[in-house]
């Protein structure tokens, strides 16, 4: 059991999402453009968010407006989080609000720095602590299983994984040759029955944040900003946008309506999932060697909550979120 | 359904038969050691299922050879319920989730989707198989379960994991499955045995708002009127003291009681002075109970899915002939059609707390000695 023993012994003996709140980060809450004077309400970890715009200008407070106001210590009192307007959201810092900094934003390369239009956004909400929509996201085969139609199935020539993490990230890249096309994508692909696919996941630890590349030659290029904002431990609420490249028109138009198709499929087996995760349990889970991105998630996790149990919220040297990723996301020429 | 094909479950062994048992620790149910009624026979299928036992759901199916399995209803990879899975055509679970494949027989994964000898991974038919999404339903997330087998995995490659889920043993006995929650099935001896020949049977399942221990002292004290069978078992007044016996984990308890349970005029005795003599035996740790009258025979499981809540399951079989059986069944369906089984059978359970009974005595002191309480009874637990 060679295969499998190297990732079992790599990962945390339990993982208990949900039982602990990272801070200090940013957390695209909101698109932007989606936030008019009537307020919007959020949540992250439980705490209430409340976005309006006042004569144009987009506030973040812990409170309607003209609600009196006794601001918490996640705005020092102030009722007003810190805010920052950047890829078409609004970003709001969950932590000491003397550390906020837009440096610790995440790079996001492929995504304009002002947002894409509204019919490239969708706003999914799964029934689960956000770990767990992460962990689906850096999970593989899953997709073979459940998204087959959209995604393909895992027949292919070749399939390699390859994880990557710092104290903050995990990336995943998957690169397979010669898969068949999948159902969703032959009627764009006239004439080709392969395809070579390379999708990079990037997993921001504190915010839930996902970057995602997924290159399909011949095909598309799908880049997509995928938060997992942790409203509470069995609600995540993803404010997605996506930036389709390299297909026809109407695929393009008609690309973001793919998110509540995958999300009900993902969240039919997530909003179960929670439950069980939830509750303390003397088994530990089993994993075979495809599940090697997912365990190194946990094991970053359970490092970076211990740190901050002990009181530190520091970002280390490898850990800066706002590293350029351009090239770690196969958009660089050549890459 | 005839008992005599569920009869026999030492049963054919599953496909990764040999292989060694999973060493992974059963989980704890909330529920003392003992065979524990989990399903009629009636409502396992093809089909994995999820029945509540305790505080845990056990996914229940049945496999190519029609035996009954019983496995924890959760996947030991990444904990999605094996009852949201399906059978393969080579006869293992199927996790819904990941593909992992489990053997109902030991619990042994036997097949992980995409899992090959080297990392290359031809082209063969066997991956391309591994879809949940097979109709447009299925896209839109519905997920309509089609009566067909999902695609067979094949032998196992080797590269799974020794470990598995867990599997607890089942037993079909009177149209009742049962399970084996005790640590080691060897010690599993006295398996409930078939009594009926399963001709004429009248089927019931409710769920109660009652405990499991309220509900074991009520079918000791008037079966009858729990089940709704008072014009066979008596529902009315006792006519003597219960006869009470103590044979090990059993309780036998004999008495008599008037058929119909009309209220009393003032002062005047019954007005029916039809009686019928009956015989309980239940075993006092689960509460699995057999009730004999001369027009009827029946076999009562309970089941603890909750601090106050149990689920009956009841088989009988009128001896009587064909129409009385008919009568009973009709009058059955019309109980449960009107909601009044299910409201008769909480009053009698509520009412045991008051009820002076020699039989309901015997039970308590029974169930006091043996140490009979279920933890899922005294905790709010769940899962």
């Amino acid at each position: 059991m060679s295969t499998l023993t190297a990732p079992e012994r790599e990962a945390p003996a339990t993982f208990r999402p949900g039982t602990f709140r990272l801070r200090d980060t940013w957390f695209p809450l909101v698109h932007a453009n989606q936030v008019g004077r009537k307020p919007v309400r959020r949540a992250m970890h439980g705490h209430p968010v409340v976005f309006w715009r006042d004569n144009g200008r987009l506030r973040a407070t812990e409170h309607l407006p003209g609600a009196p106001r006794h601001g918490s210590e996640l705005t020092a009192g102030s009722g007003e989080f810190p805010l920052v307007e950047r890829y078409g959201y609004a970003w709001v810092w969950y932590g000491d609000p003397a550390n906020a900094s837009a440096d610790l934003l995440p790079c996001v390369p492929h995504i304009p720095v002002e947002g894409m239009p509204r019919r490239f956004q969708a706003n999914v909400v799964f029934d689960c602590t956000y770990e767990l929509v992460c962990e689906n996201l850096l999970d593989l085969t899953h997709a073979d299983f459940l998204h087959s139609a959209l995604t393909g199935d895992a027949l292919s020539e070749d399939d390699e994984i390859f994880v990557e993490s710092t104290s903050e990230t995990v990336t995943m890249t998957r690169v397979a040759h010669g898969r068949d096309i999948p159902k969703m994508q032959q009627p764009m692909l006239k004439g080709h029955d392969k395809q070579d696919v390379h999708i990079v996941t990037i997993t921001y630890l504190r915010s839930g944040v996902c970057v995602l590349h997924g290159n399909y030659t011949p095909g598309m290029s799908i880049r997509m900003l995928h938060p997992c904002n942790p409203e509470t431990r069995s609600r995540t609420r993803t404010p997605v946008t996506f930036n389709p490249q390299d297909m026809p028109a109407l695929g393009r138009a008609l690309f973001p309506f793919s998110a509540h198709m995958v999300g009900r499929q993902d969240n039919w087996a997530v909003r179960v999932q929670n439950e069980s995760y939830m509750r303390p349990r003397p088994n530990s889970d089993l994993s075979s060697r495809f599940d090697k991105a997912g365990l190194r998630y946990r094991k970053v996790y359970q490092a970076l909550v211990a740190r901050q149990q002990q009181g530190d919220f520091s970002y280390l040297a490898d850990g800066d979120p706002g590293r350029d990723t351009t090239k770690e996301l196969g958009l660089a020429p050549g890459a | 359904m005839a008992l005599s094909a569920d009869a026999g479950t030492s049963s054919p062994a599953g496909p990764a038969a040999g292989r060694t048992v999973p060493r992974r620790p059963k989980p704890d149910l909330g529920v003392v050691p003992g065979w524990w009624p989990i399903a009629l026979s009636e409502e396992v299928g093809r089909h994995p299922k999820a029945f509540r036992l305790g505080i845990r759901d056990i996914a229940v199916y049945r496999d190519l050879q029609g035996v009954v399995r019983a496995v924890d209803d959760s996947c030991p990879h990444r904990r999605l319920p094996l009852s949201m899975g399906r059978i393969t055509e080579d006869g293992y679970l199927q996790c819904a989730y990941h593909g992992w494949c489990f053997d109902g027989a030991t619990g042994v994964c036997t097949a992980i989707p995409n899992l090959q000898e080297g990392e290359k991974i031809p082209a063969s038919i066997r991956v391309a198989a591994f879809s949940t999404a097979e109709n447009v339903a299925d896209v839109l997330g519905w997920n309509l379960r089609t009566g067909a087998l999902a695609p067979a995995v094949g032998p196992p490659t080797g590269e799974e994991p020794e470990d598995g889920t867990t599997m607890f043993e089942t037993h079909v006995a009177d149209g009742l499955v049962v399970m084996w929650t005790g640590e080691d099935a060897s010690d599993a001896a006295t398996r409930p045995r078939s009594h009926g020949s399963g001709e004429r049977a009248i089927v019931g399942r409710m769920e109660l708002r009652a405990p499991h221990a309220r509900l074991a002292e009520a079918l000791v004290w008037n079966p009858g009127a729990v089940l709704g069978l008072g014009p066979l078992l008596g529902a009315g007044d006792d006519l003597f003291d219960a006869d009470v016996e103590v044979d090990g984990d059993t309780l036998t308890v004999r008495r008599e009681r008037y058929a119909t349970a009309l209220k009393r005029v003032g002062t005047y005795g019954a007005v029916s002075k039809r009686s019928i003599a009956t015989r309980v035996t239940m075993v006092a740790d689960t509460g699995l109970t057999r009730v004999e009258a001369p027009g009827l025979r029946a076999v009562v499981g309970l089941t603890p899915i909750g601090p106050y809540r149990t689920i009956v399951r009841w088989r009988a079989e009128a001896t009587g002939g064909a129409l009385p059986a008919a009568l009973v069944k009709l009058a059955t369906v019309g109980r449960r059609a009107t909601g009044r089984d299910v409201n008769a059978a909480e009053r009698v359970a509520d009412a045991t707390e008051r009820a002076m009974d020699r039989g309901i005595d015997g039970l308590r002191e029974l169930r006091a000695a043996r140490g009979s309480i279920h933890a899922s009874e005294k905790t709010g637990a769940h899962r």
